[in-house]
Formats: C-alpha cells, structure tokens, sequence
C-alpha cells in the first residue's frame, strides 16, 4: 500500500516537473501576445474601439480590459482571429458588408478650415487654409474619423472597387457541388486518364474540333472590352461616349511611367460608355468593360507605319511596336508580350521555343491556326527572335498534331530561317512553358523559375501570328481563333472572334441543362454560368460539358497519393486540401506554411487522377487567392502603420519644440524679469548704501 | 486506362483478395466462408447504422469499397472454426471503432481491419488460436455439417482433437523452432514451414503481384515489410531462432505486405517515410513473434506503426526542409 502510494506519488511529481519545464520551455518561444494581436489588426487606427490606435486595444485585449469584437473595420475574420489566437469564443459583430470605402471631400463645399487634416491618422488628407481639400484614396483606411471633424458635413464615404487580385475564389464544398453543379470548379471527366510521374497521359478529345469547319463569328450587336491591365489594375478608357471608333483605335491611354499595352477598338463603331460586367474569373468578378456598338462597316483605323525589314529593324523598335500593337499573351495568360520578350532580352535569352504544344484536352485552336498560317507565324516567330536577341528558334509541337507539325514543317523550309520543329510525346502539362523547355532544348528550368532561367522565352503561336501582323501589317491585335467544343454543343470549331465578343454570340443558348460551361481547356477552363463575359486575348476556348464528360460526386480522401505522383511541382495536394479544408495555414505567409499553396500552377493535374473527384485544384486555388489577399492586406496594413506613426512622431516633435519654444519664452521672461529685479535690488542696495553712507 | 474512382480501387483490391479467399477456403473448408459471411455482413450493417447516425448518405458509403476490403480481410485473417457472434463482432468493431469513430472513410488513424481482428484475438485468445489442421480438397478439414453447427451455437466443436493442432508459429512461440522441425514434410524441410501455408502464400503475393502492376498500391510497402522481416528473422536467427524463409512464407506476414501496410489512409504518405514505416512493421512484427508471447505479432505491428505515420510524415518533410512548426 505504502509502496503504492510512494511510486504514484513519484510518478505524478515527474510528470508534473516535466510539464512545467515544457511549459516554460515553450512560453519562452512565443512572442508577446500583444504584438501577436497587433498583428491581427487591421491598423487603420480608427480608434472606433475607443482605444487611441490600434496598439493600445491589442493591450488592452492582451489585458482581459476590451473584449475580442471591437474591431469594427477587421469584421468578423479579425474578431474570429484574435478569438482563436486566445482560445476564446468569438463574440461576432454585425458587419456591414459593403466592401472597401474611402472618405471622398466634396470640394465645392469644402471651406479649407483644415479641421479634418489632424483627425485623420494616416496623413491621407491633403490641402490648406482656405484651400480645398482632398483626400489621397490610396493611403485612406475608411476609417470614419474625418466625418465628424467636418463641420460643412462635405465628407462622405464612397464605395471603391476592389482591386481583381483581391478577389478570392470560394472553398469549393461538397455540398455546393451538388447544389450548383453548374458551377462546380475542375476538369472535364476524361475517358482515359493514366497518371505519370509528374504529369498525366490523357485523352485529349481533339477530335471533336480537330477537322470542324473554321469560320468567322458574326459581329455581335455590342462588345465588351474589360478595361483591365495584365495585373487586374483597371485602365482608364481613353474615349468617351458618343465617340466614334474604327477597327484598331485605341481606346485606352498609354500612362508613360507604368508598363502597359494598350487595348484597341476591336470593330469600328460608337462608343457606348461603361458599364460593370462579369468577366471569366474563378471568384466571379465583374470589371468595368467598355461597351461598343459595332456600326457593321468594320472600318479599319489608319495602319500604324510598316516595317519593310522587320529582321534588320531595331529591337527597342520592334519592342515598342508590339507593344502599340496591344500584343497579349495568347496562350491563356494575357501577358504583354513586349514586357515578355524585354524581360528575355534582358536576361540574354539565345533561344526562342514556338509553342505550339497546346497540352489542355479539347482546344485544337493553336493547331488550327498552324495549319492555316504557317508562315506568318514563321515570320512572327523570327520578328519576335529579333525583338529579345535569340539567335536559335526552335519549335515545339504535340506529336498527336501531325498535320499541323508538316504544316510547320514546310513554312520553314518556303523561307530561308533555320528552325527545327520538334515533335513532343505530351502528356498533360507539357505544353506549360516550364515544362515545354526541357524536350525541346534538353535544359531543365529550375523548381519556381521562368524559362528565362536558362536561356529561353517561350511564345505561342497565336501571339506569333499577331506579332506577324503587328509589326508588317500594322494591325493592332484586336481577334483571336477560339475553340467551340465539347459533348454539350453540336456545332464544335474553330471561330475567329473579336475580342469583347459576349460568349453568347457564340455559342447561342446551346449547351445541356445542369452542365457546365468552361472558357479555356477542358482541364484547366473556369466555368462560367453568364453568357454575357466577353471573350478576350488569352481564351482559346469555349467548353460545353455532357453529361458523359460532369466531373463526378466528391468523395472522402483515401490518401492513395496518386496527386502527388503526378504533380509536377512535386507537392502533395491532398494533403494540402486537407489542411485548407481545415484552415490550417490558409492566408499566412508562405514562409509561415508547411506545404506552400503558392507553389501550386493550377495545372490540376491532380484533380485530373482524383479517384475521389475532389476539387484539389480550387481549394489550393482559395489559399493562394486568401494569401495574396491577406499579404496585400498585410502590405496595407503595415502602410498605414508606418504613416501613423510618422504623423505621431511628426505631432510628438511638433508638441516638444512647441514646449521648448514655451520654455525659452519663458526662461527669456523670467531671465529679464530676474535682472530687472536685481537690478532693482542693486537699486534698492545702492539706495541703501546711499541712506546708510 | 480509364480515370480511376474509389470503388473501382477497392474493387481491385478486393479481387485481389480472392485467390487467398479461395486458397483458404480450399484448405480449411466451409468455416472460412461462413467468417467472411459474418464479417462482411456486420462490418456493412455497422456501416450503414454508423453513416446514418452521423447524417450522411448511406449509397455511396456502402459503395465505395472500402467495408468490403475491410470485412474480406478479417475473414482471412481470423481461424476458419469459429462462431458466429466472433467474425462479425471483429467486422462492426473494424467499422465502428476502427473507421467512423475517426470520422469515416479516409480519417481513420489505424487501419480498420486489424483494429477489428486484434478487438476479437485480446477479447477470446481462446477461440482464436484454434486452427484446425490445413488439409487439401472443400470440407476435407472439417465437415461442413459440423462447422455450420459450431458457427451458429458455439457448442463444443465435435472435431476437439482436430481443434487443437497448432500452427507452426505457435509451436514455434511455445516450443522453439526445433519442436516444428519434424512435423513438416520433407520436400519443405529447408523451408521449415507446413506445405499447405506455403500455398497461402503463393495466392496472397499472386493478388499482390496484380495490384503492383497495376499501380494500386506503392512498392514500397511490400518491399519494405519483407526487407524488414528478413532482417530482423536473419539477426534473430543468428542467436537461435527460425529461418528466414519460415517467418517470409508463414502467418501473416504476406498478407500484411500485400494487403495491410499498404493501406494508404493509415500509411504515411511521403515516400521516404512509408519505406521506413513498412520495413519497421517486418521489424516489429519479427521481435513479437520471437520474443514476445503473441504466436504472431503482424497486427500489433501494424496498429503501432499507423500510430507512428504521422511522426514519420513530420521528420520526412522536416529532412526535406518543408516543414516549418
């Protein structure tokens, strides 16, 4: 008994030492938990919490004084945050979901008292006395303070547009997918599917378009054309309503100190102005499209100056037309080519890769095009060689496209370039620039690297066409061929298509009820549920699924690895879809998460092999949407911080110098004052000396 | 090959099952049947009662496989001779315990099956370490009549002498490898185990073969299992105990290396790490079996290593430099 209670008694004080010296161990590794919930904040130092700035209500919640949900700016997702930092059940707030504001001054009110500079804690007001003022939108935090400051009541709030990158894709769910199947993220369900190490043998379902007629889609009665750069910042239109266009006007301004192209009237006609429309983007978005009523004539606009000798031409040049042009990256990004191939010569590329490998199932556009244009494309490919400094051209076409590979073939041979087409056993994603380099030039880019890494740009083939006719015809690159395929349409081709044309104008009403419709490829394509999302550069196609081809239900995860196996990037998706399904990590920095969702390409590659049909790509898709959200929020936040403090240290000395002012004022006072008096005393002393001598 | 899904895997490797299925039934008799009857039976109705209870479709969980899988290798891996209640409690308690406690299919922890077989052999070590003795040709064993009677009564089995022949690993826990050496025949003397094992054996690594190639299951996971149990037999035999090929072919130790470790929920999913986690399963199984009380330690084996995936995970990214807390 005795012994029992001994060894127990033993046990306990070990287990006890030990826990404490873990404890202690592990508290020393944390940082202070005040600077952990200033983190959370949104620094906007409103002072809405009734703390003077974001600081003091993170100690004062550190301290048990506030509760978690003063935070009126940070809502719901700061509230559950410091809840969770804490381990305290969130008290949530009503928020009222309005999106970003910024206080706007309206200036033929505003009497210039300047009672509104000092209330704003970030410095975001600008002006004088009796001046207007303004506010700088960018540095704004909309946090209010100024509209009480006013006495004109001129202040008030306005929505602003959230900029596209932080727009954040939803987390796909289960029970989503079957309510709007419609909408469902992910690849087609292909027939057959053989997982690779590091890619996936796929059917590619080329054949529905492959030999379809090609033919020129009508003018629709209105374009739309997004006024968005490549970096989803919005361009400002430089024409006006009324304004009449013709083919190849540009309709937006070129700001000298920002890197750019232009866009360009697609069709001549009259401006009708701007609306919000939505675009094809994973989250949904809308953008401000420039809406344009086609007169039918299709009226060119004056040509800009031709190159006669394009190869002997200046490479700045050359660079500079593609830009005027309004060259985009034609294989799915969208990107300016000028920027691209600058950006090559930069870097001293000596090669040059025709992408033609067109690895996404169901698009045969880029083949389409190499059958018909060849020899532009050879040419552009040669323009664009001479633009960024390769000296070596090299073409790269998917073995199964026979047909387009001798067409390519006998371009090269009919001029007198030296190109060699290799013919690439793709399977998917091969055709992705990365992964294109290594069977066309035997150099391997490196892990999270451009192909510029190694001495290669890589160019599609449509972007190669309309280099061709930017630079030796002056046609600024205002169409593209599209692909129209898939089990849900019958009338499957190849269109050429304006850019802003709605997708309706192509497609009709066509399609099966319940399925899907994706812009881009039968894998990597975003589905779109509004025929209204104009077509633009980098849509090579327009997908209707058949029942044959929904993905299936989702099902539980058996670990069966195969993602990883086939991943080209080497991750492991599902059990990165594990934990953000969790919310593990989701939105922290990637060098605070284990398995970084920002390695992610989005080839799906891994969703492709899924015998579970999990939506692996959309949910790594919502992590790296919510950490480039929260980094660019990060970014913001710590701004503001950064002027908050520059203005409080600004008042700081302001209040100091002002005191010594005071204090020299004063010791002058006092100091004359003192001599008067002992001056007076000597006065008095002398009188003394005077009555006592 | 046309795009995998989770029924058609578990399907695959169900078929895969049932060369063993059938080498057993051929050798032991009716009773083999009538276990994988009760398993299968129990483990889907706990399946079908556990997803309803926790709200969600029953079709598609019935469906996926997974029971199934589950319910065949109990069935195998439990003595052909028992009654009834035995068989399907191992088949609710895999699903119960081992599955939808965690969540259901693909949250597990440990590997459904051996929790239910290892549920049973603590709960009635009696019953379960009576094999009759393997003999050639249905119902040669045991006559069906007697095994059906003793399935569903309990009732003292009529073939006691029979019941009490001993496997060879559990002469060997109680006797050392030298008592087992006479009883077998004399072509499979070098082998040191009993001819009709052998032929387990065979049936078990033919399914595994199969899955192998048609990349359903990762070859490290066999590899590692038979490296590990070769190592640690070949050490162990070096201060007495059996040969290598006689722990290879004997009990559970392909079973395991085929079906059980590579069990992908509970299985660690880096590569590095599941090549560890095998060849750790052959190590441990091997020290129970040699120098633990247990005739076979395969299951103990597999429930510690599932126990240990995780770790092993951590360490294997941590060495590649992934992971960060």
């Amino acid at each position: 008994m005795l012994s029992a209670v001994l060894t127990i008694t033993a046990i306990a004080g070990i287990c006890g030492v030990g826990l404490g010296a873990a404890g202690r161990r592990l508290a020393s590794q944390q940082s202070p938990v005040v600077d952990r919930i200033d983190e959370l904040l949104p620094q906007t130092q409103c002072g809405q919490c009734g703390y003077p700035g974001c600081r003091a209500y993170a100690e004062a919640v550190a301290s048990g004084e506030a509760p978690v949900n003063l935070c009126t700016p940070g809502g719901n997702a700061t509230v559950n945050a410091i809840a969770e930092l804490l381990q305290v059940d969130p008290e949530p707030i009503e928020e009222a979901d309005s999106g970003p504001k910024v206080a706007f001054i309206d200036e033929d009110q505003c009497i210039g008292c300047t009672r509104c500079l000092p209330a704003c804690p970030v410095d975001a007001i600008v002006g004088a006395q009796k001046q207007m003022h303004t506010v700088i939108a960018d540095e704004c935090t909309g946090c209010e303070l100024c509209l009480d400051a006013c006495p004109m009541d001129c202040i008030t709030m306005v929505a602003v547009e959230p900029p596209l990158s932080s727009r954040v894709r939803p987390l796909p769910t289960p029970e989503a997918s079957r309510a709007h199947p419609e909408q469902r993220p992910g690849p087609l369900r292909h027939r057959e599917v053989t997982p690779r190490r590091g890619g996936v043998a796929v059917d590619d379902a080329k054949h529905l378009s492959r030999d379809a007629p090609v033919a020129t889609a009508p003018l629709p009665e209105a374009l739309a054309v997004p006024l968005l750069d490549h970096t989803g910042a919005r361009l400002a239109a430089s024409v006006a309503a009324g304004d009449t266009v013709y083919r190849g006007t540009p309709i937006t301004g070129m700001p000298a100190d920002k890197p750019g192209v232009p866009l360009h009237a697609p069709t001549s006609g009259t401006v009708w102005g701007v609306e919000r429309r939505p675009i094809a983007h994973p989250a949904g978005a809308t953008a401000t499209c420039l809406i344009l009523e086609p007169d039918g004539a299709d009226t060119p606009a004056a040509p800009l100056p031709i190159f006669e000798e394009p190869l002997q031409a200046d490479p700045e040049a050359l660079l500079e037309r593609i830009r005027d042009a309004g060259v985009r990256g034609m294989g799915g990004a969208g990107f300016p080519t000028t920027l691209k191939l600058a950006d090559a010569r930069r870097s001293g590329v000596d090669t040059l890769v025709i992408n033609a490998v067109e690895c996404d199932t169901y698009l045969t556009c880029d083949e389409t095009l190499l059958r018909q244009r060849a020899a532009a494309i050879v040419h552009g490919a040669r323009i664009a060689a001479r633009a960024c400094g390769a000296d070596r051209i090299l073409a790269a076409v998917k073995r199964s496209a026979a047909e387009a590979a001798t067409a390519l073939e006998a371009a090269v041979e009919a001029s007198d370039a030296s190109i060699q087409v290799v013919r690439v056993d793709a399977n998917y994603p091969a055709g992705n620039e990365r992964h294109v380099v290594y069977p066309t030039t035997g150099r391997t880019v490196p892990s999270g690297a451009r192909p510029t890494a190694v001495g290669v740009v890589c160019q599609n083939v449509a972007t190669l066409d309309a280099i061709y006719h930017g630079v030796c015809a002056g046609e600024p690159s205002v169409g593209r061929l599209v692909t129209v395929t898939g089990g849900g349409i019958a009338a499957r081709g190849n269109y050429w298509v304006r850019v802003g044309t709605p997708v309706a104008a192509l497609i009709g009403d066509a399609g099966v009820p319940g399925h899907r419709t994706l812009v881009g490829g039968g894998i990597m394509g975003t589905p779109i549920t509004d025929r209204r999302i104009p077509i633009t550069h980098g849509m090579n196609g327009v997908v209707l699924e058949g029942p044959e081809e929904a993905p299936l239900e989702e099902q539980p995860c058996i670990s069966c690895s195969r993602c990883a196996e086939v991943c080209p990037e080497g991750l492991e998706p599902f059990e990165m879809a594990r934990r953000i399904r969790a919310g593990v990590g989701v939105g922290e920095a990637p060098e605070h998460v284990e398995l970084d969702p920002m390695r992610c390409t989005g080839c799906s590659s891994c969703e492709l092999v899924c015998p579970s049909s999990k939506p692996l790509a959309a949910i790594t898709g919502h992590a790296r949407d919510m950490a480039r959200a929260r980094m660019r929020e990060r970014a913001q936040a710590e701004h503001a911080r950064q002027r908050q403090e520059a203005k409080q240290a600004r008042e700081e000395r302001r209040r100091r110098e002002k005191a010594e002012a005071r204090q020299r004022k004063r010791a002058a006072v006092t100091g004359e004052a003192g001599q008067q008096r002992e001056a007076g005393q000597q006065r008095e002393a002398g009188q003394g000396e005077t009555t006592e001598g | 090959m046309a795009a995998p899904t989770t029924p058609s895997i578990m399907g695959q490797v169900a078929l895969a099952l049932v060369p063993g299925a059938g080498v057993m039934l051929w050798l032991f008799g009716l009773g083999v049947a009538l276990n994988l009857a009760a398993a299968l039976a129990a483990a889907l109705a706990a399946e079908a009662a556990a997803v309803r209870l926790r709200g969600y479709a029953v079709g598609p969980a019935l469906t996926d496989g997974s029971t199934l899988v589950a319910g065949l290798i109990i069935g195998i891996a439990l003595p052909p001779l028992l009654p009834f209640w035995i068989p399907a409690l191992a088949g609710a308690l895999a699903v119960l315990l081992g599955k939808q406690a965690y969540g259901g299919l693909g949250q597990n922890v440990f590997n459904p099956a051996m929790v239910g077989y290892l549920a049973v052999l603590l709960a009635f070590p009696k019953a379960l370490a009576l094999w009759p003795p393997p003999e050639a040709g249905l119902g040669a064993a045991v006559p069906a009549g007697e095994a059906l009677a003793y399935f569903l009564t309990g009732a003292v089995p009529p073939v006691a002498d029979a019941m009490t022949h001993a496997t060879p690993l559990d002469a060997l826990a109680t006797e050392g490898f030298a008592a087992l050496a006479p009883a077998t025949d004399g072509a499979l003397r070098p082998l040191g185990a009993a001819g009709a094992w052998l032929w387990l054996g065979g049936a078990f690594t033919l399914g595994g073969v199969a899955l192998l190639a048609r990349g359903l299951i990762d070859w490290r996971m066999p590899l590692g299992v038979l490296a590990g149990t070769a190592a640690t037999a070949g050490l162990l035999q070096l201060s007495g105990g059996a040969p290598v090929a006689f722990h290879l072919l004997s009990g559970a130790t392909l079973l395991v290396a085929f079906f059980i470790a590579t069990d992908p929920v509970s299985a660690p999913r880096e590569p590095g790490a599941r090549l560890v986690y095998a060849a750790l399963i052959g190590v441990v199984a091997m020290v129970i079996r040699e120098l633990g009380g247990h005739p076979d330690g395969f299951a103990f084996a597999v429930l510690m290593l599932n126990a240990t995936a995780p770790l092993l995970d951590y360490i294997a990214r941590q060495s590649r430099g992934e992971a960060t807390t």
